[in-house]
């Protein structure tokens, strides 16, 4: 198969930015991307450009104001994993021989507070049922009761990537907190506490991705593009990402995360074992706990002892969120699962400074969210 | 007087909204000394709707009776939740009744609940209806400051009638009109006035009414009645001027406070246990009508009237200004994305009043909501029948809200239930949510979500029920 590589990368870093627009961010990210891959006008073939609230043509408005129109550009939604459909729409197209270099964005600005989404039919809005974080919360009393979880493991995800995010200049929180001070937040969505959301915010990532046997080659510091890959859930799936009225009592049902992470794993021909380094999908601290046993990072209920143990933090036998994760960096749609691929991108080269992971070489970054989708990403050194 | 057929009880249930106001509360609130005594109040998703549901769905099931046995609805209540609109169709929808139930609804006054329980005896008389459920039901929103405001409380009875044998029957009517102006509320008034003199009333015109029905009704003894107490002395009064029986409707008014159009029958219910005859009266809007029920062998239903009653909380005075949108919080109020009137709620609106879902007729499979599932989601068919969902369940999983914008109320306990024939639903969940875990059994019931843009919009919420027994 063709070999896709890792060519530069681009941040706007995450936050809350009144004076710019969308396109603003992603002229930000997407500069920065083609200086590193050394890529000019007329030096990738498309664009594919992630985003859920940045309206029609969003990649136009980004591509138009660096006057690198004209090839074609593709805006992809697909909830908190439109970024990696983008890269996995990419990615195809460079290994289905249409093109030898792609550029990949992800834009977005997040409406402030709850997030509004027209997902939901309206008359569950009506009843009260269909407010965002209500329904992360539910997922997440589930968990606790299947896996035998506490309250203080989700402040321990909390106070772990937030201790990561302290040494990530592009994360919007970078102060570390206490579990004391994650308990006594308010509460939102019993579970949940406020620190234990993250917080929907702007930003913007850019990714070139090119043909390694392509005219003018590589000298081989680039990471490789294993696998991207994007799946939504298997009729039936309730307490996935899907609406949770649409059930089957069967809770056996493979989540859209496993499904994404099991079709990556077997396109780069690696395991849960191969990994050094995961981004995972930390909407509320609930989630990537779930997330560590849908991606098989752990067997279900065992989560408690990896927290306590500190399997996943920084100097653990495998770092997860080393990036500060959504928690600390907030979650813009579209960016942040390029933004995941950011981090992987600069861990593999070595250049993540005090959050580095030593000697990591084959990276996982993984998203899910409303649709559903789920997505899963493999770079290797 | 002439003598019309009799008409037989099956049987009787009650109904009690969750709150309970202490008159001392409210005086110590306005600066006064003193109050005595309590009254009902609904919760802020009660209504005289939920009441009418839950009295009516205890008494048929207290029957004996499936639903779709029932041909008639007769429905009294002062106060119906849409002034003019699909009051009876709703609560007959909730109820599961056929969609061909004959029967009425009766309002205008406090008299309404003798006159629906008198519409269906008349029906089960001539024969136009074979099980005829009667529900009364009243909830005042009395004035704030008020007298009537520590005096009107809210509650539900409903009796099932037929002409086969039962162990009470109806066996005689009196009734005395008078155009006097007792309670009152006008066109497009929110809030029902106590304009009249208590004890102007009391003495020239109810008891003279009570003295009036009395003299004909045979069979009336003045030993075992109730009555509706507007100012809580009437009872008393009428025992020692007429020289009846303190009114057996008394604990009831010591619970709940005047119940209006439901004191007659939810005041004389746990008496329809006992042997004997018992004499209802109602009254209102200047009317009184007195029934008789011999009461021959314990109704069904009666032995658990006392403790229905009683099912309620203490409420602080500032709860039930708030259930009582009396206590509104400034600032903006988020509109429903889907107008009452609109075509989503035209075609969406029974299956969530009846809580209907798709049965797939290839595997079984119950996809809820139907109108969301038009292909099975376990073997992607696409014929089904709709039926009924379990009124039964427990918790999958649920969230208590903290985050939710007005007009709703915080905290909102919400619940993903596993209903006991397999379908899985969310919904609301009844109270504060303290009491919910993964595995709690649940019962469903009629609540009010909202009133949206002044409709008031129905739907189902589960409660939290006390040991294991859910099948």
């Amino acid at each position: 198969m063709t070999a896709v590589e890792v060519a530069g990368v681009g941040l706007h870093r995450f936050g809350r930015f009144d004076g710019s627009t969308t396109a603003d961010l992603g002229v930000v990210a997407v500069r920065r991307a083609l200086a590193e891959a050394d890529v000019g006008r007329g030096g990738f073939q498309a664009a594919f450009c992630g985003t859920a609230y940045g309206g029609v043509a969003a990649g136009h408005r980004v591509l138009g104001a660096l006057a690198l129109t004209g090839p074609p550009i593709v805006d992809v939604e697909a909830g908190c994993a439109s970024g990696a459909a983008a890269l996995a729409l990419g990615a195809d197209a460079i290994r289905g021989g249409q093109h030898d270099c792609v550029l990949v964005l992800g834009v977005e600005k997040m409406p402030r507070g709850v997030i509004r989404s027209s997902f939901f039919p309206p008359w569950r809005e009506q009843a009260g049922l269909a407010a965002t974080p209500a329904y992360f919360a539910l997922r997440a009393q589930r968990l606790l009761a299947d896996a035998g979880l506490t309250k203080a493991d989700l402040a321990a995800v909390c106070v772990k990537n937030r201790a990561h995010g302290a040494h990530n200049a592009d994360a919007m929180f970078r102060s570390p907190v206490t579990a004391e001070a994650v308990l006594g937040s308010r509460v939102v969505c019993e579970p949940l506490h406020l620190w234990m959301l993250c917080s929907p915010n702007e930003g913007a990532a850019a990714v070139v991705l090119r043909r390694v046997d392509a005219a003018g080659g590589t000298d081989g510091r680039h990471p490789r593009l294993a696998a991207a890959t994007l799946r939504s859930h298997l009729p039936g799936n309730v307490l996935g990402e899907d609406s949770p009225l649409a059930g089957l009592v069967d809770d056996t049902i493979t989540a859209p995360t496993t499904l994404a992470a099991t079709d990556a794993y077997e396109a780069a021909g690696l395991g849960p074992a191969d990994l050094d380094v995961v981004e995972c999908q930390d909407t509320d601290a609930a989630r990537e706990l779930l997330a560590w046993q849908e991606l098989g990072l752990c067997e279900p209920g065992e989560q408690a002892k990896h927290l306590a143990a500190g399997d996943h933090t920084l100097g653990g036998r495998l770092p997860v969120n080393p990036s500060g994760g959504l928690l600390s960096k907030g979650e813009p749609l579209g960016a942040s699962a390029l933004a995941q691929v950011v981090e992987l991108v600069r861990q593999l080269r070595g250049e993540a400074g005090a959050r580095q992971v030593e000697g990591a070489a084959i990276g996982l970054a993984h998203t899910v969210g409303r649709g559903a989708n789920a997505s899963a990403v493999i770079l290797t050194r | 007087m002439r003598t019309v057929p009799a008409a037989n009880i099956a049987a009787v249930g009650v109904a009690a909204p969750t709150l309970r106001l202490a008159a001392a509360d409210v005086a110590a609130a306005w600066g006064r000394a003193g109050g005595r005594g309590q009254c009902a109040v609904c919760a802020h998703d009660e209504d005289t709707l939920t009441l009418a549901w839950e009295a009516a769905d205890t008494a048929v099931a207290a029957a004996g009776l499936t639903t779709d046995a029932v041909d008639g609805l007769w429905w009294g209540t002062s106060r119906p939740p849409f002034a003019e609109g699909p009051s009876h169709a709703h609560l007959a929808a909730a109820l599961g009744l056929p969609a061909g139930v004959s029967g009425a609804l009766t309002a205008g006054s406090a008299h309404a609940g003798m006159e629906a329980l008198l519409g269906a005896w008349d029906a089960v008389a001539a024969g136009t209806a074979s099980a005829a459920l009667v529900v009364v039901s009243d909830a005042v929103l009395p004035g704030t400051g008020t007298s009537m405001e520590v005096a009107a409380g809210a509650a539900a009875g409903a009796v099932v009638l037929t002409t086969a044998d039962g162990p009470a029957t109806l066996t005689a009517r009196s009734t005395h009109s008078r155009p006097v102006l007792d309670r009152y509320r006008g066109d497009g008034e929110d809030e029902t006035r106590d304009s009249y003199d208590a004890r102007l009333f009391r003495e020239q015109v109810f008891l003279p009414a009570l003295a009036e029905v009395g003299a004909k009704l045979p069979g009336a003894d003045g030993q075992r009645w109730s009555l509706p107490d507007p100012d809580g002395r009437l009872g008393r009064a009428a025992a020692r001027v007429l020289g009846t029986a303190a009114p057996a409707s008394a604990a009831a008014r010591a619970e709940l406070g005047d119940t209006g159009a439901a004191a007659a029958l939810v005041g004389g219910a746990a008496a329809l246990a006992e042997p004997g005859p018992l004499t209802l009266v109602g009254m209102g809007g200047g009317r009184t009508t007195g029934v008789v029920v011999e009461v021959s062998a314990p109704v069904p239903g009666a032995d658990a009237v006392g403790a229905r009653l009683e099912r309620g909380r203490a409420a602080p005075y500032a709860e039930v200004l708030r259930a009582r949108r009396r206590l509104v919080p400034a600032g903006e109020q988020v509109e429903m994305a889907v107008p009452p009137g609109s075509a989503m709620f035209v075609r969406g609106g029974p299956e969530v009043l009846g809580l209907l879902g798709g049965r797939c007729v290839a595997c079984g499979t119950l996809n809820v909501p139907p109108s969301i599932h038009p292909t099975c989601v376990a073997c992607g068919a696409d014929k089904f029948d709709l039926v009924p969902l379990a009124r039964r369940g427990r918790v999958h999983t649920f969230v208590v809200n903290h985050a939710m914008p007005a007009p709703f109320e915080a905290p909102l306990p919400l619940a993903v239930l596993d209903l006991d024939d397999g379908g899985r639903v969310m919904l609301q969940v009844v109270g504060t949510g303290a009491e919910l875990a993964v595995g709690t059994p649940v019962e469903l019931v009629l609540r009010r979500y909202a009133v949206e843009r002044g409709v008031p919009v129905y739907g189902w919420k589960a409660r939290a029920v006390d040991g294991e027994g859910t099948g």
